[in-house]
């Protein structure tokens, strides 16, 4: 009789045991990353095939980015699971950094990265970007008329006719930031009361934004290139303007890679980062998501319409990110008058 | 002589009502006592109270002679207290064939495979049985279902055999029938019974002693004909009339 | 000898549950003991807690959640009557058909539905999109989504009230009055027990009314923990109300329906005579048609949108997410029914240790997916634990701290069923506990206990939000790539995935149906 017994409890430990058993092997390296797996994903397997290493990878996204790989790390920081963390902005990245969760690494293939887009003491690197373009409907807006700077959002000429993703989330947050970190308190909050005033859509994402401008509901909004590169490939009737070329400049936001504190797998961490860093990741990148290579490419840009004429906007990511914090209170009552 | 089953001063308490107020009871070896009393009169719950199924509230039951259950305490478990029981439901078990039913408790007192092969043909020949044994209790009739749940309490050879109005639901014709198979049976293993109903007539066909429980309290004891003559409560005076009218 | 026995035995029936206990026990204390000893935790709760928008966004899931439980009782107990007990046409096909959706995650019902009522969806226009992504489509998604728990428990429950119960009414009353007085009251547990796990399930959500782009308060108790907002202290103070929320859901459970649904909720389903519904019958039927409809247009969409390059790029993305799913959910449900055996057998019984257990399981289903979450990489994420935390092991422990009380109560449910007294003539003719449980009650129930399986594997195979915290790195679950996918994903293979799981899910539900209606001879 007792012998069934512990015949139960043996198959459920081995069951237990089993599943336990598929935990991790030396040759690997644990990724998190919160650049859209479409993107990612075919990048880590590249890796794979070049070094023999495993990654293993867990993935957020840009639109549910609440369930968050970041509070992962945190989360995890009393026993560190992730080596790598590969954000898609650099404002998460900047969080990690600020608890002091990052390992600084130079990497040799950094050197090909400018400077403005990595930390002078090793612990982060930006690469394959994204930048903050006006998105325009040809059928709806002339050559001649076309928007040339994000201050014509708030241009009466196209009153209720423009539109921005709700500035709480993603990218648009660290637009607002920017912009904040630019202009100034004053000037910034004027800039966004002339948005009110000028009846301007606030949707629910930069997706929205451009299926917004796809469908001629308005006639230019502000997005994120991979969106527009969406809108372009789906053969929708718009055109990408970088806005700003003459002034403050498009903001330029960089994915960024870090290497985390207590990493298990330091030396493979490493290589993954070696690898992102190469011209023919940021290739490939550019290739599948319109990420725009920040360091020098053979490929050329003809993905990306008119990406030769971007001239980004000088910018203190870390600076940035501190605002992002301190202006949430006041973009969110800003988001709650309208 | 020591009593096969004694019950004394027992009490229980159910939902914060005294079930049994100190019901007292010995069955001697070989006797067959029925315990007769009308719907909630605590019938089932000393049945459960001697099986070891229910401790009891205060009071001691003894078993041969041992303490079996004692104030609140059951100090010897069901399956190792040599009973038997037949349940009103009888308690067939439904994945089980006749053969595995009665297998069972010999099975699991480890009783050697050929004496237990032979108990069991035995059995089944005796009540009638012997070539039903691969069917499953589902398959059979009424009658021949609780045939199988007496079979299966007998053939453990028990020190005592506990019947819960094992006859109910049966028609007059297949109960007579049975309750002689019943008596001869008893009679043969020389089992002490102790047999719970509300009809008088079964009681008599067994020729058994009669307790009569009524709201917890042993009423009246005694061999019917002394009872019919001397009726001590309304209850027991009615329980005869039905039996003159029927 | 024997006092050993017993103690052996005792050991071996309450070590598994306990063990049970312990697994929903140790996230959920581990995190409540962080709450209460975190530093600053009492300024910060002050703090959170103080707040009146912490209150205006609790009250709104709240009212959300009761809205979502509103619409699935009135879809779905007129439904579960209509399909319980009434001849319409073609109701057991429409009763499965309608509960296909609670069989698969919520985000894939949404997702089907975007691809009708999105912009560029099958029906979709700016004003469907702009109706959709509001708190009206949440609302409408997740009661069609969950309307059909109620329909069925109703249903299920109908066909198990006493046949002479209702015979005495149908007797001096009109069918309606017969429904009306006396089925309806009689399985008013099993309705509340749906509308209690909707409740639960709606306010847990946390994928469909992020891809709605709703806020909830189990959703941003997780902003603060991620990106922008993050406030980690915050959080935790956060799930404080969320507690409170899940203690009050098992008030609310114990008081209305607690062991009560054991009495109206049979396995057996047996046929009873129906209410005719003459010529109104037609109509009825269609309007049923309609309903379930609802529940089919979604997963249509889907396998639209899948063909047929989402199916044909399949390989390449599915990865090994569907065996994770597979392993991981069969390691679970395997679990929880050789763990929760002896434990549904005293639940059944109403043992007061049974019911302590029930209560803790439960505990378990209703605490919001996300603060359980937490609690388990609270608890599990150190280096001693590292082996489980890290691989797919941790992803057991966290489906078996959520759905252990499906299995053991389904189990429950089913020996509930049979009269106590077979255990008690086995105790009587020898058998110790063990042996009760392994001679009698085990084979006994075969079915139901199979059905509790497949039950609960199902509920382990559709969970995301629960593993979508901490699922270990390279190894996720189907539902989750669906979910990481969905964004910026190809959107063809996106519904190809989703109608992976879909199918995956169908195929074990038609095992379930065919273990359930295997000859009934024996148990009869």
């Amino acid at each position: 009789m007792r012998s069934k017994v512990r015949r139960l409890v043996v198959i459920t430990a081995t069951l237990l045991l089993g599943v336990a058993g598929c935990g991790e092997t030396a040759d690997e390296v644990v990724a998190y990353t919160s650049v859209d797996q479409v993107f990612s994903e075919p990048v880590f397997r590249a890796f794979e095939e070049e070094s023999g290493r495993r990654v293993r990878s867990v993935f957020d996204t840009e639109e549910t980015k609440s369930t968050g790989v970041l509070n992962r790390i945190i989360a995890e920081a009393g026993a560190p699971q992730a080596d790598v963390f590969w954000s898609g902005d650099p404002a998460r990245a900047f969080v990690l950094i600020g608890l002091g969760l990052v390992e600084p690494y130079f990497s040799p293939n950094a050197e090909r990265i400018p400077s403005q887009f990595r930390a002078g003491n090793g612990t982060w690197t930006g690469f394959a970007a994204r930048a903050r373009v006006l998105l325009v409907n040809t059928s709806l807006v002339g050559e001649a008329d076309r928007p040339q700077s994000i201050r014509d959002l708030a241009d009466p000429r196209w009153r209720g006719r423009t539109a921005i993703a709700n500035p709480l989330f993603g990218t648009t947050t660290m637009h607002a930031a920017a912009l904040f970190a630019a202009w100034g308190e004053d000037d910034a909050k004027a800039f966004f009361n002339a948005l009110e005033a000028n009846d301007v859509r606030i949707a629910s994402s930069n997706g929205e934004v451009k299926r917004l401008v796809a469908s001629g509901e308005v006639a230019f909004g502000l997005t994120d290139t991979d969106d527009a590169y969406g809108a372009i490939q789906e053969g929708a009737p718009v055109g990408i303007v970088y806005p700003d070329r003459d002034g403050l400049g498009t903001l330029v936001m960089p994915t960024v890679v870090v290497l985390l504190a207590g990493a298990p797998h330091p030396e493979t961490a490493r290589r993954l980062i070696d690898h992102l860093l190469l011209a023919s990741t940021e290739e490939k990148l550019l290739e599948l998501g319109a990420h725009i290579p920040l360091g020098a490419t053979s490929a050329s840009s003809s993905v990306l319409p008119g990406a030769e004429q971007l001239r980004p906007m000088a910018v203190d990511y870390t600076l940035v990110a501190r605002e992002m914090g301190r202006i949430q209170p006041w973009l969110r009552e800003w988001v709650g008058v309208r | 002589m020591t009593p096969a089953i004694a019950l004394e001063d027992v009490w229980a308490r159910q939902d914060r009502t005294d079930i049994l107020k100190g019901i007292s009871l010995r069955v001697v070896p070989g006797e067959i006592l029925a315990l007769i009393g009308p719907s909630g009169s605590g019938k089932t719950t000393v049945l459960r109270i001697i099986l070891g199924l229910l401790a009891p509230e205060r009071g001691v039951v003894r078993l041969t002679g041992e303490p079996v259950s004692e104030n609140r305490q059951i100090l010897v478990p069901p399956d190792r207290r040599g009973l038997a029981v037949v349940f009103q439901d009888l308690a067939l078990w439904p994945h089980l064939t006749v053969e595995q039913n009665l297998a069972f408790g010999l099975d699991l007192k480890r009783t050697p495979r050929a004496t237990r092969a032979e108990r069991i043909h035995h059995m089944l020949t005796r009540v009638g049985l012997s070539d039903k044994a691969r069917r499953f209790p589902g398959q059979l009739s009424g009658g021949e279902r609780q045939r199988v749940a007496i079979a299966r309490a007998l053939v453990l050879q028990p020190h005592a055999v506990l019947l819960d109005e094992p006859l109910t639901n049966l028609d007059v014709v297949l109960r007579s029938e049975l309750l002689a198979l019943l008596r001869s049976l008893l009679a043969e293993t020389g089992a002490t019974a102790l047999y719970v109903t509300h009809q008088i007539h079964e009681a008599m066909a067994l020729d058994a002693r009669i307790a009569v429980l009524e709201q917890g309290r042993i009423v009246a004891e005694g061999v019917p004909q002394l009872l019919a003559a001397m009726p001590p409560t309304a209850f027991v005076r009615a329980l005869f009339a039905d039996r003159e009218r029927g | 000898m024997t006092q050993w026995r017993r103690a052996h035995e005792a050991l071996l029936l309450s070590a598994p549950p306990a063990l049970l206990a312990l697994i929903v026990l140790v996230p959920v204390g581990t995190l409540a003991a962080e709450l209460a000893l975190a530093e600053g935790a009492l300024a910060l709760m002050g703090g959170v807690l103080g707040s009146a928008g912490t209150w205006a966004l609790l009250g709104a899931s709240t009212a959300l959640a009761a809205a979502v439980t509103g619409v699935s009782g009135a879809i779905g107990v007129p439904l579960g009557i209509l399909l319980g007990r009434t001849d319409v046409r073609w109701r057991g096909w429409l009763l499965v058909l309608h509960a296909l959706p609670v069989f698969v995650p919520p985000f894939l019902v949404a997702l089907g539905w975007f691809h009708v009522l999105g912009v560029n969806g099958y029906a979709g226009s700016p004003a469907t999109a702009r109706l959709f992504f509001s708190p009206i489509g949440l609302v409408a998604i997740l009661a069609v989504t969950f309307a059909p728990i109620v329909t069925t428990l109703t249903a299920l429950a109908l066909q198990n009230v006493d046949a002479s119960l209702e015979d005495a009414a149908r007797v001096v009353a009109r069918p309606l009055r017969v429904m009306g007085r006396i089925l309806l009251p009689a399985v008013s547990p099993a309705i509340a027990l749906g509308l209690l796990v909707v409740f639960a399930l709606a306010f847990s959500e946390l994928a469909v009314p992020m891809f709605l782009r709703v806020r909830t308060y189990p959703a941003s108790v997780f902003a603060r923990l991620g990106g922008i907002d993050y406030e980690p202290g915050e959080a935790v103070a956060m799930t404080l109300p969320l507690l409170a929320v899940t203690f009050a859901l098992l008030a609310v459970e114990r008081r209305f329906v607690g062991d009560r649904t054991f009495a109206v909720l049979g396995l057996r389903g047996r046929e009873r005579a129906t209410f005719p519904l003459g010529r109104w019958r037609a109509g009825i039927t269609l309007m049923c048609i309609a309903v379930t409809a609802l529940s089919l247009i979604p997963v249509l969409a889907l396998f639209m949108r899948a063909l047929p390059d989402g199916l044909a790029a399949l390989p390449q993305w599915i990865r090994s997410s569907l065996w994770n799913s597979l392993i991981t959910a069969m390691a679970a449900a395997t679990t929880i029914i050789v763990l929760g055996l002896a434990a549904a057998w005293t639940i059944a019984r109403g043992h007061q240790a049974g019911r302590a257990l029930d209560a803790t399981l439960m505990l378990g289903f209703l605490t919001p997916a996300g603060v359980l979450g937490v609690g388990l990489i609270t608890a599990w994420n150190h280096q001693m634990t590292r082996f489980i935390y890290g691989g797919l092991a941790i992803l057991v422990l966290g489906l078996i701290a959520r759905y252990a009380v499906v299995g053991v109560r389904v189990m429950a449910t089913a020996i509930a069923q049979s009269p106590r007294s077979l255990e008690e003539a086995a105790a009587v003719f020898g058998g110790g506990r063990i042996a009760q449980l392994r001679r009698i009650v085990a084979p006994l129930h075969v079915r139901g206990i199979t059905a509790a399986w497949l039950l609960t594997l199902v509920f382990c195979l559709r969970d995301l939000d629960t593993v979508v915290l901490f699922y270990p790195p390279g190894r996720e679950p189907l539902t989750v790539r669906i979910f990481t996918l969905e964004a910026n994903g190809p959107s063809d293979v996106v519904a190809a995935l989703a109608v992976t799981q879909i199918v995956v899910t169908t195929a074990l539900l038609g095992v379930l149906a065919a273990a359930a209606t295997v000859d009934r001879t024996r148990t009869s």
